[in-house]
């Protein structure tokens, strides 16, 4: 008998040792500990990784961040990001925290190449740095050897409280070029989409083609995801056309004959009309025949789109701006007018500018697509979630708060009712909340804001076992039996019950998983690991609890 | 603690029955309120930089529409002010565009531009969720599917692990639960999303908990007690049980009940179908469930004769 005790005793720690392993990195005792900045939020920046210096001009001070050194340890996040979007962020982080806490901060030279960065802080001496530094959670506080002890892994948030963007594409086949198979402009498809993205620097960006030419993009995280949209959807179909005629209608511009087409410039603003210009036909230069694209700035320091032809493209590009003096060339993308600027003269040396009607942010997402190529097919938007962060971190909130009262409730009620059990059936369900984390980090799974209500849920649930078998326990005592004997005849007579009960639920679990997605599968995820643990905890955790509470001198009365 | 439940429970019958039928009428008359996840249609949940109204919000879409065109009329836009967003967050729905094309994330786009450019708000505190007619068809059907699997999935457990009369009472109890759940959602409006669906598969899974309780018990008194009568055999077990039916689904209930208060408006319609759900179910496990049973096994003096 003892010695089955044994073995349940280091099952059990076993279990919660588990359990505290893989969910103490996720709170925020830890973040307190370790610090939070990396790309992904999942590793601190070490205080010895940052170099202050007071500012050359007497009047600021300087912090320098050295990424490459930090290699090693953003490599540890599972994704690891690249360096160079290592030293943006992490120093994007450092300067946002330090103008939250009051600085006038700036990234002042990035160097790539040696993977540093320098943040300045106008009107500050460097102790006054150092300690506004301190006082952010950004920086390690304890040795890194003892989180290298832990699993560098955190508990995954779904797009709904990270916030994020979740889009299902369908390939337009009508736009697919005819020498072009289905498959293969889906396959390409998610190629460039992915180039895109990865140009732009997102941390973890899942891309997926799926049935039905479908594509399906679920970027977690990111901070402006109107943009990001913007970034994928644009086919980026760059092409260049000799203007024949432009006018404030389109009817104005018939007829039209096989070698011209009449295509719109968008107004602006609203305010503004649209022209309609009437084009050659024939695209002098396309897209096909880039080799570079950037942003650049013109004289009066408005953003443009710096091109760059490969030699094929060069000598195209000479050829017509060489016929053409005095013409306007339209600039033509994804079929819409952007600009026709007049030929001033022939064009040669292959380089050519974007300029006007854009913010620096639209310069910066053309210059990204036409470096990433056009799509080969236009994309039909099936359906398009996009979160902002602060929603994500509401949600977040009231759930939490939820989850604190309805816990609350909850473990007052079953003291309230089985006196001395109920708290031990209260730590079983505290128990198997922690599981719950545990598992899901483990396994990767994502916490979901229905998820977060499944984990509530499940506190309520768990608790309906312990019930049962209480109430079973006080019968069996009254019909006279030892407190011992009571207690083995509660959890036997109710442990099928229990079962029953539970895989009825797990049952509809489990199709909810099947068929649901992204939140909803978050849902029957917590639930159904909540299910599976609560067998584990309030029949093998409390039995054992109530065993050795009434193994010693309270063996005489129930505290139920 | 002895009541007289099965004595009672034609009234327990007449009144789950006029229940019954009249969550389907109101379900025939006036339908579910789908939300866009089945349906189609877009939300923009907003937070503008300045106090706005419902009505400011109306004029908005009707310049845009003025300026642009649009393939829906601001009439039929539905706008809420979001409670606790100090008259500045807002909920706007609009339909969605009747099929799917390449345009329409356009449209979409142009939208929030525009309104953006008339009533600036920032992109942080935004979410946008757009759902083509497609997308919403596929949702229904596959909606459908997983509540018709569920019940099925259920009532073969059931019948694997009870007998076929506990099986039927059950699934009888669970049908219940489901009409009269549906019609509570119909009448009071509730938005039919995927949390809803989701609300109400793991009430099927849920109500047959307690009923699975009630119906174990009942398997176990057969056996032992000495009582010639079923129907008395029934009606102890119900009341045997009847403390511990209360307690599971008031601790279940206090989690949802939180959940109904504090958890934000996108959780509101999923907390109040589990909340109402419980309290139905906990009903018919103890008034449903078991009598239907009875009536399938009738009264007969076999009591000691089946396992």
């Amino acid at each position: 008998m003892k010695s089955k005790h044994n073995v349940t005793i280091i099952v059990v720690l076993a279990v919660l040792l588990f359990s505290v392993f893989y969910t103490l990195p996720s709170t925020k005792i830890w973040e307190n500990a370790f610090g939070v900045i990396a790309p992904d939020e999942q590793v601190g920046v070490p205080a010895r990784l940052l170099e202050y210096s007071a500012g050359e001009d007497g009047k600021s001070a300087l912090v320098k961040i050295q990424v490459d050194k930090m290699a090693e340890i953003f490599n540890r996040a599972k994704n690891a990001a690249k360096p160079d979007d290592v030293l943006n962020n992490v120093a994007e982080m450092i300067r946002k925290t330090l103008v939250d806490a009051g600085f006038e901060a700036r990234v002042i030279n990035p160097d790539y190449e040696n993977g540093n960065a320098s943040i300045r802080v106008a009107g500050k001496t460097v102790d006054e740095l150092k300690a506004g530094m301190a006082s952010s959670k950004l920086y390690a506080r304890l040795p890194l050897f003892l989180t290298s002890l832990f699993p560098g892994k955190k508990i995954t948030l779904g797009l709904d409280l990270k916030g994020g963007i979740d889009l299902v594409y369908q390939v337009d086949l009508n736009s697919i070029q005819e020498s072009d198979s289905i498959a293969d402009a889906v396959k390409r498809s998610v190629e460039i989409i992915r180039n895109r993205i990865d140009m732009y620097g997102i941390a973890e960006p899942s891309i997926k083609a799926q049935e039905g030419n479908r594509i399906r993009i679920q970027l977690p995280g990111v901070k402006d995801p109107e943009r990001v949209k913007q970034l994928i959807q644009n086919t980026a179909m760059l092409q260049f056309h000799i203007v024949i005629d432009q006018a404030l209608t389109a009817a104005q511009l018939e007829p039209i004959n096989p070698t011209s087409e009449i295509v719109i410039m968008k107004p602006a603003s609203p305010q503004q009309q649209a022209m309609w210009f009437k084009l050659n036909k024939k695209a002098d230069v396309t897209g096909r025949d880039l080799k570079f694209a950037k942003v650049a700035f013109d004289d009066m320091g408005a953003p443009i789109v710096h091109l760059e032809f490969n030699a094929e493209g060069a000598a195209k590009f000479a050829q017509v701006t060489g016929t053409h003096i005095g013409e306007q060339l339209a600039i033509v993308l994804d079929n819409k007018v952007h600009s026709a600027p007049v030929i001033q003269s022939r064009i040669t040396g292959g380089m050519a500018q974007i300029t006007g009607r854009f913010s620096f942010e639209e310069a910066q997402n053309l210059a990204i697509v036409l470096r990433a190529g056009a799509l080969p097919a236009s994309l039909i938007a099936l359906e398009s979630r996009v979160v902002g962060p602060t929603l994500g971190q509401q949600s977040i909130n009231s759930g939490w708060s939820a989850g604190v009262i309805g816990a609350l409730l909850v473990v007052m009620y079953m003291a309230v009712f089985y006196k001395m059990s109920g708290v031990f059936a209260d730590l079983a369900v505290l128990f198997n909340t922690l599981i719950i984390f545990a598992v899901l980090v483990f396994f990767g799974g994502t916490l979901t804001l229905p998820g977060i209500a499944g984990l509530i849920l499940t506190v309520g649930m768990a608790v309906d076992a312990n019930v049962i078998i209480f109430e079973r326990i006080k019968e069996e005592f009254r019909s006279g039996k030892t407190v011992k004997a009571a207690i083995n005849a509660g959890f036997d007579r109710a442990l099928a019950c229990i079962i029953d009960s539970n895989v009825t639920t797990l049952l509809t679990v489990a199709i909810l998983y099947a068929f649901g997605s992204g939140p909803i599968r978050g849902f029957a995820t917590t639930l159904g690991i909540g299910l599976i643990a609560n067998v584990f905890t309030a029949i093998v955790c409390v039995k054992l609890a109530l065993d050795m509470y009434y193994s010693g001198p309270n063996a005489k009365t129930l505290s139920i | 603690m002895n009541v007289q439940i099965m004595k009672n429970r034609y009234t327990f019958y007449y009144v789950s029955g006029l229940m019954v039928i009249i969550s389907i009428m109101i379900l025939f008359a006036k339908g579910l309120n789908y939300g866009i996840d089945f349906k189609g249609g877009s939300i923009i949940h907003v937070r503008f930089d300045n106090e706005s109204s419902e009505n400011q919000i109306r004029e908005h879409f009707k310049k845009i529409e003025k300026d642009r065109g649009l393939y829906f009329t601001s009439e039929q836009l539905i706008i809420q002010s979001v409670s606790g967003g100090q008259g500045r967050e807002f909920i706007v729905q609009y339909p969605a565009a009747p099929v799917d094309s390449a345009k329409t994330a356009e449209v979409h786009d142009q939208i929030l531009k525009d309104l953006k450019a008339i009533a600036p708000f920032s992109d942080e505190a935004l979410e946008v969720s757009n759902v083509g007619p497609t997308i919403g068809d596929e949702m229904k059907n596959q909606g459908v599917w997983a509540a018709i699997l569920s019940v099925i999935g259920i009532l073969l457990y059931l019948a694997y692990r009870f007998e076929f009369q506990s099986a039927s009472g059950t699934i009888v109890a669970v049908v219940h639960d489901l009409f009269i759940t549906l019609g509570f959602i119909s009448i009071i409006g509730i938005e039919f999303d995927v949390t809803v669906l989701a609300a109400i598969l793991t009430l099927l899974g849920y109500s047959v908990n307690d009923s699975i309780v009630v119906l174990d018990r009942i398997r176990e008194n057969r056996k032992i007690s000495k009582e010639s009568s079923f129907m008395v055999i029934v009606n102890d077990s119900i009341n045997q049980t009847f403390g511990r039916t209360i307690n599971t689904s008031l601790t279940t209930l206090l989690a949802l009940f939180s959940l109904l208060m504090v958890g934000g408006a996108s959780i509101q319609g999923f907390a109040s179908t589990l909340t109402f759900g419980v309290i139905v179910g906990t009903y018919s496990s103890i008034f449903i469930a078991s009598p239907v049973m009875f009536e399938m096994t009738g009264d007969k003096q076999h009591a000691h004769s089946k396992n």
